[in-house]
């Protein structure tokens, strides 16, 4: 038993601070990651209650539902910053990035206290695989958002097209790592290697606008 | 639990990854990534989708596979992919062409006899509903499509409404009836169904001189999908193979009309 209120209170109050002090792009990194850290927590709860009220298996949650909860907690901010603020693409993709690096170091820092962190490969495993696959998923989501406001149809299908590959993306990574094997080894590297792969169409995306 | 025809099954598996992974590369190297058309964008991401969603199938199916999956992101991106081809669609008929209140009316009452019928045969409420809301977009612009441009002469739509509803009538009395004339019943849909995936077989395939690179490709190829789609949620394997393996091939169509769609523009 962990008490992850406590933890992230004590994460968040030096960088809450920070923000006194800090402007322009630093800001919003770290306004993001505080926000990224803040769905996780209450992703938590809502998984929590989930598991309860469908009657399901902690690992059967984390496989069909968390995906779910934690891809549309993440979409929210982003599509509010979005659609209030109209950022630059370049300020979407920061904002979406700090959301997926708060969630994943909170998520990390719970796991890792849970757990111990004793082995140095298991700790390393958890920081480049669960940390990147949800850079990967926030890029994702970035992406789907960009293009269709390139496009000026940002419509509810777009949104939902682009949610769905991040949640699947999640899903896929949450089934791979489930059980021991291939199979969680194909889903360590699945987000590195995804990661290798947006990175050309991430450059392709931004060079214009450079 | 072992499952039935695991050939078929994962062949079928391995075939549509490969041919969604080589349509996602070669979308994306096509794609502008600014300009007035969104339509190859949103093909991709459906594609993409689509891909995503089967290899999470796939892992499913390899490594648990003794029950049938709960609620899941896949029925999402399943459903988000729907959403996404019927985006793409709908920028390449423009977005200046209204409401058509007879068309929505029309698919409404279509999608929702549709997914009564998946309802009453899975008793999956979220998963159905929210498949049959992604469809019925799908549908109506297809639809909306179709009537703009005069895809279909009046004995085709004739054939299409009888078809439909001789599919109706025969999945609802095998389900009302079940055992093995509900079978029989529901094997019989199998000969429509199929008449209608040849008659979009064959119109993609060899358009007519006036569809060739026009905006009428696009909406038969979309339809010829959706046809697909539909035959497959009501079919049963062995059957259920066909349509579903005909859909990805109605993908490529798809992806090629949308092509010649954008080099038109």
């Amino acid at each position: 038993m962990i008490y992850a209120e406590n933890i992230f209170l004590c994460i968040v109050v030096p960088l809450a601070v920070s923000l006194l002090f800090v402007r322009g792009g630093a800001k919003r990194f770290v306004l993001s990651f505080l926000i990224g850290m803040g769905i996780c927590l209450v992703g938590a709860y809502i998984s929590g209650f989930l598991s309860l009220a469908v009657d399901m298996t902690t690992e059967e949650v984390s496989v069909f539902l968390s995906p779910i909860v934690e891809e549309i907690a993440k979409l929210l901010p982003l599509l509010f910053y979005l659609h209030v603020f109209r950022p630059e693409d370049d300020a979407v993709f920061l904002c979406a990035i700090a959301i997926g690096v708060g969630f994943a170091t909170f998520e990390n820092c719970c796991y890792i206290l849970t757990a111990g962190a004793e082995s140095l490969p298991y700790t390393l495993v958890r920081g480049l695989a669960v940390g990147v696959m949800h850079v990967v998923s926030m890029l994702v989501l970035a992406f789907g958002l960009v293009l269709i406001r390139r496009f000026r149809v940002v419509s509810l299908a777009g949104i939902v097209g682009a949610l769905s590959l991040s949640m699947t993306f999640h899903a896929l990574y949450n089934l791979l790592v489930s059980q021991p094997g291939l199979s969680s080894v194909i889903g360590y590297v699945l987000p590195l290697a995804t990661a290798g792969v947006l990175y050309l169409p991430f450059r392709r995306l931004m060079l214009p606008s450079v | 639990m072992n499952q039935p025809y695991p050939v078929i099954r994962y062949g079928i598996l391995l075939g549509a990854f490969i041919v969604l992974a080589l349509l996602s590369v070669r979308l994306f190297r096509r794609l502008r990534w600014t300009g007035p058309s969104p339509v190859l964008a949103f093909l991709l991401f459906g594609v993409a989708t689509f891909l995503v969603s089967e290899l999470y199938w796939g892992a499913y199916n390899l490594m648990i596979r003794d029950s049938a999956p709960a609620f899941a992101a896949m029925e999402i991106a399943e459903a988000g992919g729907f959403l996404c081809y019927a985006s793409s669609l709908r920028a390449a008929l423009g977005y200046e062409i209204g409401r058509d209140l007879r068309a929505l009316a029309v698919t409404v009452g279509f999608m929702a006899c549709n997914t009564a019928l998946w309802i009453a045969w899975t008793g999956s409420w979220v998963k159905d509903v929210l498949t049959g809301a992604a469809m019925c977009y799908l549908v109506y612009t297809c639809l909306r499509g179709a009537i703009r441009y005069r895809v279909f002469s009046r004995p085709v739509w004739l054939a299409f409404l009888a078809g439909i509803l001789v599919i109706f009538v025969l999945q609802t009395a095998a389900l009302v009836i079940g055992g093995g004339t509900g079978s029989l019943l529901d094997n019989l849909c199998a000969p429509v169904w199929l008449a209608g995936i040849l008659y979009f077989l064959v119109r993609s395939l060899r358009p007519r001189e006036e569809d060739t690179g026009r905006d009428s490709a696009m909406v038969l190829s979309w339809m010829g999908f959706t046809w697909c789609t539909l035959a497959m949620y009501l079919s049963y394997e062995p059957f259920y193979f066909l349509p579903c393996a005909l859909s990805y091939g109605m993908i490529v169509l798809m992806v090629r009309s949308a092509e010649q769609e954008v080099a038109v523009e």
